[in-house]
């Protein structure tokens, strides 16, 4: 009995440790890997471009997705609300705009595959062809 | 709720047409494509109030209110073409306050983005005089209650008509945004207080601010400067005994106020701090004020605790006296306009932010207030005063 508990949880803790994460993604168009400063610096609308001058647009998954807390947790350290707070005081100063949003990553896939200006991020476990990782 | 709009509107439009034919496809296909280019956003404040005593303390006295500090606003955005935006924002206050109706245009002005680094914009716009000034009505974007108010309020400039440029410069991970403006702004109050049918003009204001933002940090300094409404004999009038007579703002006529800052923030994510100091100089001897703040908040999930300290200070106190700033008016009445020469303030305050989601916050504030003054004859008054302060703050 012993063995077999054992033996769950090493499954349980390979699976978590083999769990997916958050990658950045972007059409296969960019040749380039960002720093997780320039990611936070982009997604939090201080840098509109590449650091080789591509224009760029970042696209967030919807609120009520996961992913998006945990790209957020890991990159610009910020809550929803700290979120929200933050762009309130751009907007209502008319000096940033909300970001986009996908309703999931399937419709983030194809609005990046579309279009070489936008970059988003998904589960690792969700990337395609159409995408290229930017950053992990 | 942008979408729900939209969708409605999509609805209703759709309700009102008799016979739906091919063109009508059409119709909707253009219709959705102009909502499309239409955000709305909005942010409401719910506060209550009430001091421990009734001396003055922003208003409040002890009795509750919930009018005073509520209020609330809706901006509209549209995006024009590719490079030009109009932004709209409508402002309502829950109490009408002098010489601000309780609804109307709050700020309303076209930008145009010349590249990614570089807009231009024009219209009715903010003023930014401090490092959160721009957005202090707005309850959500802030940690606090309300914004220090002790630094921030008593300031009659909140917009201006003109124009400005703001320019972003990279620099390694960090992002330099400077912001230089121009223009005019009318003064109602000085309209007021002279009952004149003249339109008073607060002229050339104009600064320049440059923000520094790089990794957790933020670093602002600002100059903003402008001049003060009308000349000396518009403000003299016949008081009810038929006696000429000068408004107080007669004195302070064509000079000049320039507001000098110097800010500083942090956000980690887990600790929220700022600080901010602020010196406003004006000509003659009306009083030139040191302004400073600091605060601290640490985040433990939705709720943040926080401290802040204001303080404020008379800086020129030798420019007053018993001898200085009076007017002879024509039957022989000597008036004085200043009879404070100094004066300190301080306010502590202790509080809290609950996020209760992700766009709606409740706020609990406790202000501890203090006052010393000292008239030109030298005698000094004290006043203190609390105030409890509850706050709901969304926005969508």
């Amino acid at each position: 009995m012993k063995k077999l508990l054992v033996l769950v949880g090493a499954l349980y803790l390979q699976a978590a440790f083999v769990q997916a994460e958050v990658v950045v993604i972007g059409n296969p168009s960019i040749k380039a890997t960002l720093s997780s400063a320039e990611v936070k610096n982009l997604f939090l609308g201080k840098r509109k471009a590449l650091p080789d001058g591509t224009k760029i647009d970042v696209v967030e998954l919807a609120k009520e997705s996961p992913i998006r807390e945990e790209f957020h947790s890991k990159f610009t350290k910020k809550t929803q609300a700290q979120l929200n707070s933050y762009w309130t005081r751009l907007v209502f100063t008319g000096k940033g705009k909300m970001p986009k949003e996908a309703s999931d990553s399937k419709d983030l896939i194809s609005m990046i595959a579309s279009n070489p200006g936008l970059i988003g991020y998904i589960d690792s476990s969700e990337v395609t062809s159409d995408v290229v990782v930017l950053a992990k | 709720m942008n979408k729900i709009f939209k969708c409605s509107l999509i609805a209703s439009c759709l309700l009102t047409q008799p016979v739906f034919s091919a063109s009508a496809d059409s119709r909707i296909d253009n219709l959705i494509e102009a909502l499309d280019k239409v955000k709305i956003s909005g942010y409401l404040n719910l506060t209550a109030g009430t001091a421990k005593n009734d001396k003055p303390f922003f208003d409040y006295d002890k009795k509750l209110s919930t009018t005073n500090e509520t209020w609330g606003g809706v901006q509209i955005d549209f995006n024009a073409s590719e490079n030009l935006d109009f932004t709209l924002l409508t402002k309502f206050f829950a109490e009408s306050r002098p010489y601000d109706d309780s609804f109307g245009v709050d700020l309303a002005y076209l930008t145009y983005k010349l590249s990614d680094q570089t807009k231009v914009r024009a219209g009715i716009l903010r003023v930014p005089l401090y490092k959160d000034s721009d957005y202090k009505d707005t309850g959500f974007a802030q940690l606090w209650l309300r914004t220090p108010e002790l630094v921030y309020a008593n300031n009659k400039v909140q917009r201006h008509t003109g124009i400005e440029v703001l320019q972003d410069f990279y620099v390694g991970d960090g992002t330099i945004q400077v912001q230089a403006f121009y223009g005019q702004n009318e003064d109602p109050r000085a309209k007021a207080s002279v009952n004149s049918n003249k339109t008073f003009i607060i002229d050339d204001i104009m600064g320049v601010h440059a923000t520094y933002t790089i990794d957790e940090h933020l670093f602002k300094v600002g100059a903003t400067t402008r001049t003060e409404p009308g000349e000396l004999e518009d403000f003299i009038f016949v008081n009810n005994a038929g006696k000429q007579r000068l408004h107080v703002n007669g004195y302070y006529a064509g000079g000049r106020q320039t507001f000098y800052s110097l800010g500083y923030g942090y956000d980690n994510g887990e600790w929220k701090i700022d600080a901010e100091t602020i010196f406003e100089i004006t000509d003659g001897s009306r009083q030139d004020n040191g302004k400073y703040y600091a605060s601290a908040g640490y985040r433990f999930g939705a709720m943040t605790p926080y401290i802040m300290y204001q303080y404020r200070e008379t800086l020129d106190d030798r420019k007053r006296g018993v001898n200085f700033d009076v007017y002879t008016a024509p039957d022989g009445t000597k008036s004085r306009f200043n009879f404070q020469k100094s004066y300190t303030q301080d306010i502590l305050s202790l509080g809290a932010r609950y996020d209760i989601s992700s766009n709606l916050a409740f706020k609990v504030q406790i202000d501890s207030y203090g006052d010393t003054s000292k008239g030109v004859n030298g005698n000094v008054q004290k006043q203190d005063n609390e105030l409890y302060s509850v706050s709901l703050q969304a926005v969508f």
